[in-house]
């Protein structure tokens, strides 16, 4: 089955590789991520206010592209790889179910576009994993089994709050770790998993940033964490270049690796994955150490 | 103990409640919030003890930097036991600055435009935009 799929402006810059390694594993794993042939910022943030209706417009104008998408592929289920796209979308389009007045509202604002009709379901590549595919058959596709490796799993926040979009537990989920599992991986378990990375205060406040990094990561390393693995673009980001500070700074005494967790099964569900490794010369040490793959 | 609550302070707490849609009284002052917010410690003023001046009615709560900060994680709304969406109450104080006209980042100034250049994800600079900007 092939999945439209909604990239959002991050993937297609800073959060490239994720991309790319995404749509590998798709391929591997029996279907396609197909991307909207047009498509417009989702609006990065949800807006809180309960009367502010403009701003829900970009995230509507992805729905309708899905929607048109979706009459093609037979399916009403839009993808993203992107955690804030996945929770702006999906607030969005939960809004309109439970205000159908609202939704009609839009439409007729929105009078160049055809109506969206409200039954779009978004889902995150994560999902897609786990619920229509299974860790069960991923582990049939493994080539290469991370068993020597410690990954750490963080989810950040826009995956699982609020609980209104949440597709796993809230405070202690588990599909991530699942996944790394059925590639052969080592789990650590941080509690700091679902913690905020700080988000966007990387612009305005990077002290915070930088506090909330530190919690995470010194935990993470605590337990021997060898690479985190998020799914999302910002958390890369920020947890990347906030322990490049706090290196500095010599409030942590190492720095652990973050990368997106589709580069992990990249390597992983591949034959070449030991050529991939070449870039993560980090991953390849550490196996290295301890015998290899 | 008798308060007296200003016109000002009045009409703040109505606007707050209308924006956010939430019943600022629902609140009981558990500080579970504050303590579970993770950006807490940049904060001026902890996230409870803002909702508390609402409450009150006092408008010294706008010069405080706490819903400057928040970066809607939603953690606080989560784990509320009052089930008060306090992510929404801080939407709330941001609009009423904004909507007077006080923006919290001025996107034509030399430090704003210098971050454009690094290579932060959009993502980020749409968020902190839309926060910040009206």
């Amino acid at each position: 089955m092939d999945y439209p799929y909604y990239p959002g402006c991050t993937l297609k810059t800073t959060g490239k590789k994720d991309e790319e390694a995404a749509l590998e594993v798709a391929k591997l794993l029996g279907f396609e991520l197909k991307e909207l042939p047009t498509w417009t910022c989702c609006g990065v943030v949800y807006n809180l206010t309960s009367d502010v209706m403009a701003d829900h417009l970009s995230a509507t104008r992805t729905l309708i592209r899905a929607q048109e998408m979706g009459r093609e592929l037979k399916t009403n289920k839009l993808v993203t790889l992107c955690s804030m796209c996945y929770n702006v979308l999906k607030q969005v389009n939960l809004m309109y179910k439970n205000n159908p007045d609202k939704l009609k509202n839009i439409n007729l604002f929105l009078d160049t576009e055809e109506d969206y009709l409200g039954d779009i379901e978004i889902m995150h590549f994560l999902e897609v994993l786990y619920n229509d595919i299974g860790p069960e058959k991923i582990k049939e596709k493994v080539k290469t089994s991370l068993k020597n490796l410690k990954v750490d799993p963080y989810y950040g926040c826009m995956l699982l709050r609020p609980k209104t979009i949440a597709f796993d537990d809230q405070d202690s989920p588990h599909i991530m770790g699942d996944i790394l599992s059925a590639l052969g991986a080592t789990v650590i378990e941080n509690p700091m998993t679902v913690e905020c990375c700080g988000a966007h205060q990387i612009i305005t406040n990077k002290g915070a940033v930088l506090d909330c990094v530190e919690r995470i990561v010194s935990i993470s390393q605590k337990k021997g964490a060898d690479v985190i693995v998020t799914p999302c673009p910002l958390c890369q980001y920020n947890l990347t270049t906030a322990q490049k500070t706090l290196f500095e700074k010599g409030k942590i005494n190492r720095k652990t690796p973050v990368i997106y967790l589709s580069e992990l099964m990249k390597i992983s569900l591949t034959e070449s994955g030991q050529d991939y490794l070449k870039d993560y010369n980090f991953i390849k040490d550490k196996l290295d150490e301890r015998g290899g793959l | 103990m008798v308060f007296t609550v200003s016109e000002k302070g009045l009409e703040l707490r109505k606007t707050v409640e209308e924006i956010s849609g939430e019943n600022i009284f629902k609140c009981y002052q558990c500080g579970k919030c504050s303590a579970t917010c993770p950006v807490v410690d940049s904060m001026d003023m902890a996230p409870n003890k803002v909702i508390r001046l609402v409450q009150t009615g006092d408008v010294e709560v706008l010069n405080q930097n706490t819903f400057w900060v928040c970066a809607a994680c939603f953690t606080c709304s989560a784990r509320c036991p009052r089930s008060v969406d306090i992510a929404k109450i801080m939407e709330g104080l941001r609009n009423v600055k904004l909507r007077n006209k006080q923006d919290f980042i001025n996107i034509y100034s030399k430090e704003f435009i210098e971050k454009l250049i690094e290579e932060i994800p959009q993502m980020a600079i749409v968020s902190a935009i839309k926060k910040g900007v009206w």
